[in-house]
């Protein structure tokens, strides 16, 4: 069976990406919202992403999350 | 009948109390088969994924608000595999970790979590070896963990707030929040990498884990004791607490399950 496109691109460090939400996630938490933000570390599997608006937990602010790599697919890079 | 366990509060561990809990650690921790910490580990996220958190778990459309019960079977056989391989005497529970201490507050994960080694010998509730070589890409390497600042940590306020809640969905949705709050503030990142403990599908292997859910059960635990040891929906009752061989109704009460909570001298 051929591959998406997307599931056959690599992320790479550096790279911009978008991902939803996931219950099953102690930050992003929001199924029903897309998040965004660029990749600053790659480590099998797991990406380290800056979110481009913090995400509140809590009473706590969070600016990067891990997130699993077979989540996220790239995005256009903000002008 | 057998007396209860009593989980304690890790910074009131003996020195006696605290080596026996990490004797227990570094022999599950070697163990690989279901008796052993690895095996636990792995119930909670990659590569099993039984964990209910906000209302889900994965391989199921059920909808429901099981993250306290389930955690709590969780703890309790976690906890009975820690103490099998732990000295008969002392007798130790699970401690908690109350990060909203002063002590916390001014220096972050306790000592007895925080030191590399104990004695010339690798600390076992420092880290531990994920070995996961089924997951998709297959997991082995230590833990890691990039704590935050320890300002930043919930006040004791902040949980006294939670415990005047008289709603079940309502107090275990805003602890929850705070919990997860405090997985990615101990988690944190190094710039490169995540931490454990802020990334749902390894968190379970940060020896502090155990102890940091030890505190969200105790604080379950103080809010049936102000609102009602049953009190919680009828229709969630009868559901099943899988891969564990109890149901909701059976974890309402923690000294049926064999446990108690010692009474903090600061208490909430």
């Amino acid at each position: 069976m051929a591959r998406s496109k997307q599931q056959s691109q690599e992320i790479r460090v550096g790279d911009h990406v978008e991902f939803s939400g996931d219950t099953q996630d102690y930050i992003l938490t929001e199924p029903d919202k897309v998040y965004r933000g660029k990749v600053i570390g790659k480590d099998k599997g797991q990406l380290l992403v800056r979110l481009e608006t913090p995400v509140t937990r809590g009473q706590g602010q969070f600016h990067e999350a891990t997130v699993l790599e077979s989540r996220v697919r790239a995005a256009a890079k903000k002008k | 009948m057998a007396s209860l366990i009593v989980r304690k509060n890790v910074d009131n561990l003996n020195a006696a109390e605290l080596q026996a809990l990490r004797t227990g650690y570094t022999k599950a921790q070697a163990i690989r088969d279901n008796r052993g910490y690895n095996y636990f580990a792995g119930l909670h996220g990659i590569p099993n994924w039984y964990c209910w958190h906000h209302d889900r778990t994965q391989g199921s459309t059920v909808n429901a608000n099981l993250f306290l019960p389930w955690h709590r079977a969780y703890l309790l056989f976690f906890e009975r595999a820690i103490r099998d391989q732990s000295p008969a005497d002392p007798k130790v529970g699970l401690p908690w970790w109350d990060w909203t201490s002063t002590t916390s507050h001014n220096s972050g994960v306790p000592k007895a979590f925080s030191a590399v080694t104990v004695l010339g010998k690798a600390n076992p509730l420092y880290r531990a070896h994920i070995s996961a070589p089924t997951a998709n890409p297959p997991i082995n390497r230590n833990t890691r963990r990039f704590p935050g600042d320890p300002s930043e940590l919930p006040t004791r306020a902040d949980v006294n707030d939670l415990l005047d809640i008289s709603q079940y969905d309502d107090f275990s949705s805003q602890l929850e929040d705070i919990h997860d709050q405090i997985h990615g503030w101990t988690g944190g990142n190094n710039g490169q990498v995540g931490g454990d403990m802020g990334f749902l599908a390894t968190a379970a292997w940060d020896p502090i884990f155990w102890s940091h859910h030890c505190m969200i059960d105790r604080l379950w635990y103080l809010w049936q004791q102000r609102h009602g040891v049953n009190n919680i929906p009828s229709s969630l009752q009868s559901m099943v607490l899988n891969p564990f061989s109890k149901t909701v109704r059976d974890v309402l009460s923690i000294n049926a399950l064999g446990y108690e909570y010692a009474v903090n001298l600061m208490r909430l």
